[in-house]
C-alpha cells in the first residue's frame, strides 16, 4: 500500500485544514500533516505502510480501522515522564512537534528481529506456553515470559501532568454525537431536560463527519454541526466532545475520560467525569467485522468504512489500485468513494450470489469487474499486499488480483459494550448476523446502529423518539422535532460469513493484535475450550489494546461453526470497564498528588511544635516525631525526650485522642456491651481502662472511659482509630440496640489535650496556678477533675502512657496554644521540655502499654495480652465474648505479649525462632529503654506465658541475635513512680 | 480562633476569586460565634420543635438549614447544628439550657471543633463538583436545603444559605472538621486552578 494525500482539488478532507501544516516524529523520522489529522491519517498519507508489530509472531501492521476499533498500530506517545503507551494511532490527534513509536518492535517496525519467531510460528500454537512451560518448573520461565509479555513502556518518573474529577448529574446522558445521538439530545434538551451529550470525538456527527451522507438537504457535517449548536444554546444541556464514555455502573453512574488538549502548566490533562444520569441512551454507533481468509492481516488490508474514513475526512487515499471484498453493500460505496478521488478499483469480491442490475451497470461504467459468489482466499505479499487471489465459493477457476489495497467488510456489530456492562441483555440477530441489545436492566435505551439499525433514517427517527420517551418518563410533554430528510443507503442486505471457506486457517487471523488465527480457535474447540470464556483465556482473543472490538464476534461465529452451536448459544464474555484505556492518572485524579493526596489532620498547636524545631511527620494527624537539637538523629533526640519525661517532666499535645461523649440512661450499659471491662459501675470522677472487641473476639481498640456525672461518659479512644471507632459505635447503637436510651457526639476536634508526664509534672501545674487538690490522696491515678487553671476552664485526667506521673489536660482548643505557651514558660524551672511520638513510643514500651494495632493483629484476643482474669469477672454480655470461648481461643499455643531483653538492639519484625529455626513469633515494638537504659521489646511468641525467661534467637534480614523473654512490662513493674 | 485556625485558614481570610472577579468565584471563611451541637435523647424528640420555637430558634424540616441568626441545620433526625454569628457559644447554649434538661440531650459547643467555608458566583458549582457528586441544581438542591456528603475524602455538611452572598448570588457553605481546614484550603486553591 503507497497511502498518499489526495489533492485538495480533488477532496480538502472535511476535518483537516490545510493551511495549518505539523510536523511529527515517528519512529525517528520527522513526517508532516496537518491540524485535524489523526496520527494514523498523517501517517497513511506520508505512505507510511508498516506502522506496527503484532504481539505475538511481530507479523508486520498497517493502519487497519479509523477509531477506537484500531488493532494494529499501537505506539508509545512522547517520552520521558510523560509518555504513555498503548494509544491507537486513529485515536490521537497530531499536534505539532507530536513524537511516537511503535511498540513490540526492535529495531524498527519496518525491520523487527522479533519477527524471527514467526519461523517456528507452527510450534507456537494458542496455549503452548500453558503446556510446553510446565517441565520442569513453570517458575523457570516465569521471568521470562512475564518480560515478554505486554505492550509499550510505562513511564518510570514521576506524572507531571494534572488530572481532575468532575461531578455531573443530568436528567439524560446521550453517549454518542452521531445522527442518532444529536437528534435524541435536540429532542431532550427542546423538552427541558438537563441533557448531557458526550461523545469521543473532537466535533459533534459521528458517521456523518466522513460517510459524505446529507441530512435535511445539506451535507451531514453541517447538519451535525448546527444540531450540536442548537443543543448548546440550551443552557441546562451540555456537550462533552473529546469524551469516551468508558464504564456503566450501578443505577446510571458512568465514568468518561474527556481529552484537554492544549493542557500546559496548572491546566489538566485530562478530566474523569463522574456521570449520574436520570436516563441514559446509548448511540455508541457500531463497529466494521473484517473478514477472515489467509493473509488477512498483510499491512494494505483495511476496513471498508475506514478507506471511506481517510479519504473524506482526512483527504488521504490509503492506497492506489484497490480491491474491495465485502459481504454487503458497504464495499460498493467505498468502491464508490475511492473512485470518485481517483483511485483505481480493480475489482468487489462480493460473497453474495445475486448483484443488482444498478450495481452491475454502475461498476461496467466505472470499469470495475464485480465478483459475485467469490471471496478472497489468499492475500500476498511481505510488508504490504501485493496481490489477492480469489475464488467462486463452492470452487472454481483461481484468479489473481495485483493490488496494494484490500478493503474488507464482513458486516456490522452494534457496539453494545456500554449496554452490557449496564447489565442489559445481548440476544443474537440471524439477519444482522451479530448481537443486539435487547432487554435493559436500567433505565437505558440503545438507538440507532448501536441497536443495529443501519440505515440513517432509522438511525435519525430512532433517536428523535428515545429522547422524546426518556423525556416523558420523566414529566417533559411537548411537540417533537421533526426528522429531516436524509440519504438512504441500505446496509443490511448481507451474507453471514464467519471465515472464508477453504482457506488456510492458520493465517487467517482473527484477532489481530494478539494473533489468534481461525486454527488457533479450532485447536481450542478440539481441546474442549469451548465455553467462550475458556476460549478468550486459553487463546488471549479479545485480550488486547482493542478488547476484541473486531474480533470478538468473528471469533464467537468461528467456535459456533465449529461445535454446532449458533452463536447465541455460544454467548458473548462478558464486557467490562473501560471501554478504551484509560490513563492511571485519570483513574486516580481524586488524588492529587503530593500533599493533597489523602486528606491531612493538623493539631490545634501545630504551628507551636514547628516553633520549637519539631520534626513533623504524619501519624494519621500531623504530629511531632521529636525535637532534634544541635545535629541529633531522631533516635538521639527521642532518647534524650524520653529521659527527661523519667527524670523531670515533658510536654506533650495528646489533642489527637479520640473523644466521645455518651450519655443517656442507658449509656452504662451500652458501654458494658461495647468494652470488656464493667463500665456501669464506673463512680463520677473515676477512670477505667477498657478493651474493645469486634464480633470474632479480637481487640480492636483500647481506651480509658471517664464518667462525667450521672448517665454522662467520656470515652478516650486510639487517635489513629477515631473515627472508625465512632462509626462502630454509631452502627451498633442505631442498628443492634436502639430501644436503647443513649446517644454519642465527637468531641475530638472541639478538646485540646495536653499531657504533662514525669515526676515534676505536679509541680508544674502547682506553678501554673491550678484550683484543682493535685496531692495523689485527692486525685489519684485514674481519676479525673474538673477546675481552672492558669485561668483555663479545663478538665484534668490522671492517665498515663508513658508510666509516670501523669496528667492530661482537656481545654477548649482555640486555648491550646496559649497554654502550651505558658506550660513552657512556668515548667522551665522543672526542666520542662517537650517529647514527641517517637519518645512517647519508648516509655510506653518500656511500661509494657500496647498499641493497638502494632503490638496486637487481626488475631490479638484479651487472653493474648493477659486479660483472661477481667473476661471471667465480667458478669455482663460484650461484643466478642461468645468468640473467646471457641477452641482456637482457649488454646495454649496462641501467640502471647511478651517482653523481650537483649544487649543489643532489637528490631520490630524480627523472628523468633525455635531449635527448628521455625518463626514462633515476632517483635511487634521494640527500642531502647529510657529507664531501664538496654535495648527492650514487645514481642507476640506463641506459648509466650510459659516461656518466661527462655532464651531465643531472633533472626531478621540474614542476622541472628540472643533474647531472653521477659514480662512485657520492663519498667516500674509495680507501678509505683504511676502512683506517686 | 485557634493557633490552627489563623494558619491553616489564612488563606481565607481574604476574599479569593478568579482573575479578580468575585462574581466568578468567591470562597470565604466564615466566622461564627457560636456552633453548637444538639444530640436529643428519645424522651426529648417529642416536643423538641415547640420547644426551639419558644427560644425563637428555627425547626429546620428534615435535608434543610433555616434562618439567618441563629442558622439551624438538620443533620439526622436527634441532631441540630445552631450557627449564631453574634451570640457566643455560651449564650446559645444558656437558652437551650432553658428548654432542655440536663439528660434530655447532649449539648456541645463545636465552635472551636468545626470550620465553616462559602461559596459564591458563577464558577462556584465548577468548584463545588470537583469534590462532591452532589446535584446542586435548583430542582434537587433549592434554597435551605442541606446535605450530609463527602468532599475532597472529608465528610461535610453542604448547605445553600438563606441570604445570598455579598455578591447577590446563591451561597454555599460548607462545615467541616477544623483540623481539616489547612488541606482544605489547599485543595481548593487545587481544585480552583482547574478551572482558572
Amino acid at each position: 500500500m503507497t497511502g498518499y494525500r489526495l489533492d485538495s482539488t480533488i477532496n480538502m478532507g472535511s476535518l483537516i485544514d490545510r493551511r495549518k501544516s505539523l510536523s511529527f516524529t515517528f519512529n525517528g523520522t520527522r513526517y508532516k500533516g496537518y491540524e485535524g489529522d489523526s496520527l494514523a491519517s498523517a501517517l497513511l498519507a506520508e505512505g507510511v505502510m508498516v506502522a506496527g508489530r503484532s504481539f505475538k509472531y511481530h507479523r508486520p501492521r498497517g493502519v487497519f480501522a479509523a477509531d477506537s476499533q484500531e488493532t494494529n498500530v499501537i505506539v508509545q506517545l512522547e517520552t520521558g515522564a510523560i509518555t504513555e503507551p498503548n494509544l491507537k494511532a486513529t485515536q490521537i490527534e497530531l499536534y505539532e512537534g507530536l513524537v511516537a513509536r511503535s511498540v513490540n518492535c526492535w529495531p524498527s517496525a519496518r525491520f523487527d528481529l522479533g519477527a524471527l519467531i514467526g519461523l517456528i510460528k507452527a510450534f507456537m500454537p494458542a496455549g503452548f506456553y500453558y503446556k510446553t512451560f510446565m517441565w520442569p518448573s513453570w517458575h523457570l520461565f516465569e521471568s521470562t515470559i512475564r518480560r515478554a509479555a505486554g505492550l509499550g513502556l510505562s513511564p518510570i518518573q514521576p506524572d507531571p501532568d494534572r488530572y481532575m474529577v468532575q461531578h455531573a448529574t443530568c436528567d439524560l446522558l446521550v453517549v454518542g454525537a452521531g445522527p442518532a445521538g444529536l437528534m435524541a439530545a435536540d429532542q431532550a434538551s427542546a423538552l427541558g431536560m438537563r441533557v448531557i451529550l458526550a461523545d469521543d470525538k473532537k466535533q459533534s456527527g459521528g458517521s456523518l463527519l466522513w460517510n459524505g451522507q446529507e441530512v435535511g438537504g445539506e451535507k451531514g457535517q453541517v447538519w451535525a454541526k448546527n444540531k450540536a449548536q442548537t443543543i448548546k444554546k440550551n443552557l441546562l444541556s451540555q456537550i462533552l466532545n473529546r469524551t469516551t464514555v468508558v464504564g456503566y455502573y450501578d443505577h446510571n453512574f458512568l465514568l468518561a475520560i474527556e481529552y484537554l488538549p492544549n493542557a500546559t502548566g496548572h491546566s489538566p490533562r485530562q478530566k474523569l467525569w463522574k456521570i449520574r444520569a436520570g436516563h441514559v441512551i446509548l448511540a455508541t454507533g457500531s463497529f466494521e467485522r473484517p473478514l477472515v481468509y489467509a493473509g488477512n492481516d498483510l499491512p494494505g488490508t483495511m476496513l471498508n468504512s475506514a478507506i471511506i474514513h481517510y479519504v473524506n475526512a482526512y483527504g488521504v487515499a490509503p492506497g492506489e489500485c484497490a480491491v474491495i471484498f465485502t459481504t454487503n453493500n458497504t464495499g460498493y460505496e467505498t468502491a464508490r468513494v475511492l473512485t470518485a478521488m481517483g483511485v483505481t478499483v480493480r475489482a468487489i469480491i462480493d460473497t453474495r450470489a445475486a448483484v443488482t442490475c444498478e450495481k452491475q451497470a454502475w461498476a461496467n461504467e466505472q470499469g470495475i469487474i464485480i465478483y459475485p459468489h467469490t471471496v478472497i482466499k489468499t492475500a500476498k505479499g511481505g510488508k504490504a499486499v501485493r496481490s489477492v487471489q480469489i475464488e467462486q465459493i463452492g470452487g472454481g477457476k483461481c484468479l489473481t488480483l495485483e493490488c496494494d489495497l484490500v478493503g474488507l467488510s464482513g458486516g456490522w456489530n452494534p457496539a453494545v459494550h456500554l449496554f452490557s456492562q449496564s447489565g442489559g441483555k445481548l440476544e443474537f440477530d440471524d439477519r444482522l448476523a451479530t448481537f443486539i441489545p435487547t432487554t435493559s436492566a436500567q433505565d437505558v435505551t440503545s438507538v440507532g446502529s448501536a441497536k443495529g439499525a443501519f440505515d440513517l433514517g432509522t438511525c435519525l427517527l430512532q433517536g428523535r423518539d428515545a429522547g422524546l420517551a426518556a423525556a416523558a418518563s420523566r414529566g417533559f410533554v411537548g411537540e417533537s422535532t421533526e426528522v429531516p430528510e436524509f440519504e438512504q443507503w441500505d446496509k443490511t442486505d448481507q451474507d453471514m460469513m464467519w471465515t472464508v471457506p477453504e482457506t488456510s486457517l492458520s493465517s487467517a487471523f482473527v484477532d489481530f493484535q494478539s494473533d489468534v488465527t481461525a486454527a488457533d480457535i479450532g485447536l481450542a474447540a478440539r481441546e474442549g475450550f469451548v465455553s467462550v470464556e475458556h476460549l478468550k483465556r486459553y487463546t488471549t482473543l479479545g485480550m488486547g489494546v482493542d478488547q476484541g472490538k473486531s474480533s470478538n464476534i468473528n471469533a464467537i461465529g468461528i467456535m459456533g461453526d465449529l461445535t454446532n452451536r449458533t452463536p447465541e448459544k455460544v454467548g458473548t464474555t462478558k464486557f467490562r470497564p473501560p471501554f478504551t484505556p484509560v490513563t492511571m492518572g485519570a483513574m486516580a485524579a481524586s488524588r492529587p498528588q503530593g500533599e493533597l493526596l489523602r486528606p491531612r489532620k493538623y493539631m490545634p498547636g501545630h504551628n507551636w511544635h514547628i516553633s520549637k524545631g519539631a520534626h513533623m511527620l504524619d501519624y494519621g494527624w500531623q504530629r511531632p516525631s521529636h525535637y532534634p537539637i544541635a545535629g541529633e538523629t531522631m533516635q538521639q533526640a527521642a532518647l534524650r525526650e524520653a529521659k527527661n519525661v523519667r527524670n523531670a517532666v515533658g510536654v506533650l499535645e495528646s489533642s489527637p485522642l479520640g473523644k466521645f461523649e455518651v450519655m443517656g440512661a442507658d449509656a452504662g450499659k451500652f458501654l458494658d456491651h461495647i468494652y470488656v471491662g464493667t463500665m456501669s459501675n464506673l463512680k463520677v470522677g473515676s477512670i477505667r481502662y477498657g478493651l474493645m472487641l469486634n464480633e470474632h473476639g479480637t481487640i480492636i481498640d483500647d481506651g480509658v472511659v471517664a464518667k462525667l456525672s450521672d448517665g454522662h461518659f467520656l470515652l478516650n479512644v486510639s487517635s489513629g482509630h477515631a473515627d472508625r471507632i465512632m462509626d462502630w459505635l454509631e452502627e451498633w447503637r442505631q442498628c443492634e440496640w436502639p430501644d436503647l436510651d443513649v446517644v454519642i457526639q465527637n468531641v475530638t476536634h472541639c478538646w485540646g489535650a495536653i499531657t504533662l508526664a514525669g515526676p515534676n509534672a505536679r509541680a508544674v501545674l502547682t506553678a501554673l496556678g491550678c484550683d484543682i487538690p493535685l496531692k495523689n490522696d485527692q486525685f489519684p491515678h485514674m481519676r479525673w477533675r474538673m477546675g481552672t487553671l492558669s485561668g483555663f476552664d479545663v478538665r484534668i485526667f490522671r492517665v498515663s502512657f508513658s508510666g509516670e506521673v501523669s496528667f492530661e489536660i482537656n481545654i477548649p482548643s482555640n486555648h491550646t496554644v496559649e497554654l502550651l505557651s505558658r506550660i513552657e514558660v512556668e515548667g522551665k524551672a522543672y526542666g520542662l521540655a517537650p517529647y514527641g511520638i517517637e519518645a512517647l513510643d519508648m516509655l510506653r514500651i518500656e511500661k509494657g502499654y500496647l498499641l493497638i494495632g502494632t503490638d496486637t493483629d487481626s488475631s490479638t484476643i484479651p487472653q493474648d495480652i493477659g486479660f483472661g482474669r477481667a473476661i471471667n469477672k465480667k458478669a455482663s454480655d460484650f461484643i466478642g465474648r461468645r468468640s473467646l470461648k471457641r477452641e482456637t481461643a482457649l488454646s495454649d499455643d496462641r501467640y502471647h505479649l511478651v517482653g523481650l531483653m537483649s544487649d543489643q538492639m532489637m528490631q520490630s519484625g524480627s523472628h523468633i525462632l525455635d531449635q527448628n529455626k521455625k518463626s514462633r513469633g515476632f517483635i511487634t515494638s521494640a527500642c531502647f529503654g529510657a529507664g531501664v537504659l538496654r535495648p527492650i521489646a514487645l514481642a507476640l511468641l506463641r506459648a509466650g506465658h510459659d516461656r518466661m525467661g527462655e532464651k531465643v534467637t531472633l533472626y531478621t534480614q540474614g542476622t541472628e541475635s540472643a533474647a531472653t523473654v521477659c514480662q512485657a512490662v520492663h519498667f516500674d513493674p509495680d507501678g509505683e513512680k504511676l502512683n506517686d | 480562633m485557634t493557633d490552627l485556625s489563623l494558619r491553616a485558614l489564612k488563606p481565607w481570610g481574604r476574599v479569593d476569586s478568579i482573575g479578580n472577579d468575585p462574581s466568578q468565584l468567591l470562597i470565604q471563611m466564615e466566622t461564627f460565634s457560636a456552633i453548637v451541637r444538639v444530640t436529643a435523647l428519645d424522651h426529648c424528640l417529642q416536643n423538641l420543635s415547640e420547644r426551639l420555637t419558644s427560644i425563637g430558634f428555627p425547626v429546620p424540616r428534615v435535608n434543610s438549614a433555616v434562618g439567618e441568626e441563629p442558622c439551624v441545620i438538620w443533620l439526622s433526625p436527634r441532631d441540630f447544628l445552631i450557627l449564631h454569628k453574634t451570640h457566643p457559644a455560651g449564650d446559645v447554649i444558656e437558652k437551650l439550657n432553658s428548654i432542655i434538661k440536663e439528660d434530655e440531650a447532649l449539648i456541645i459547643d463545636q465552635t472551636h471543633g468545626l470550620g465553616i467555608l462559602s461559596y459564591a458566583g458563577d464558577r462556584a458549582l465548577d468548584l463545588l463538583s470537583q469534590g462532591t457528586s452532589l446535584d446542586f441544581s435548583e430542582v434537587s438542591f433549592g434554597k435551605g436545603e442541606s446535605r450530609r456528603t463527602s468532599f475532597a475524602h472529608l465528610k461535610v455538611t453542604i448547605f445553600s444559605f438563606q441570604a445570598t452572598s455579598t455578591i447577590g448570588q446563591n451561597m454555599w457553605m460548607m462545615v467541616f472538621d477544623a483540623p481539616y481546614a489547612d488541606y482544605l484550603s489547599q485543595w481548593l486553591l487545587h481544585a480552583q486552578k482547574n478551572i482558572t
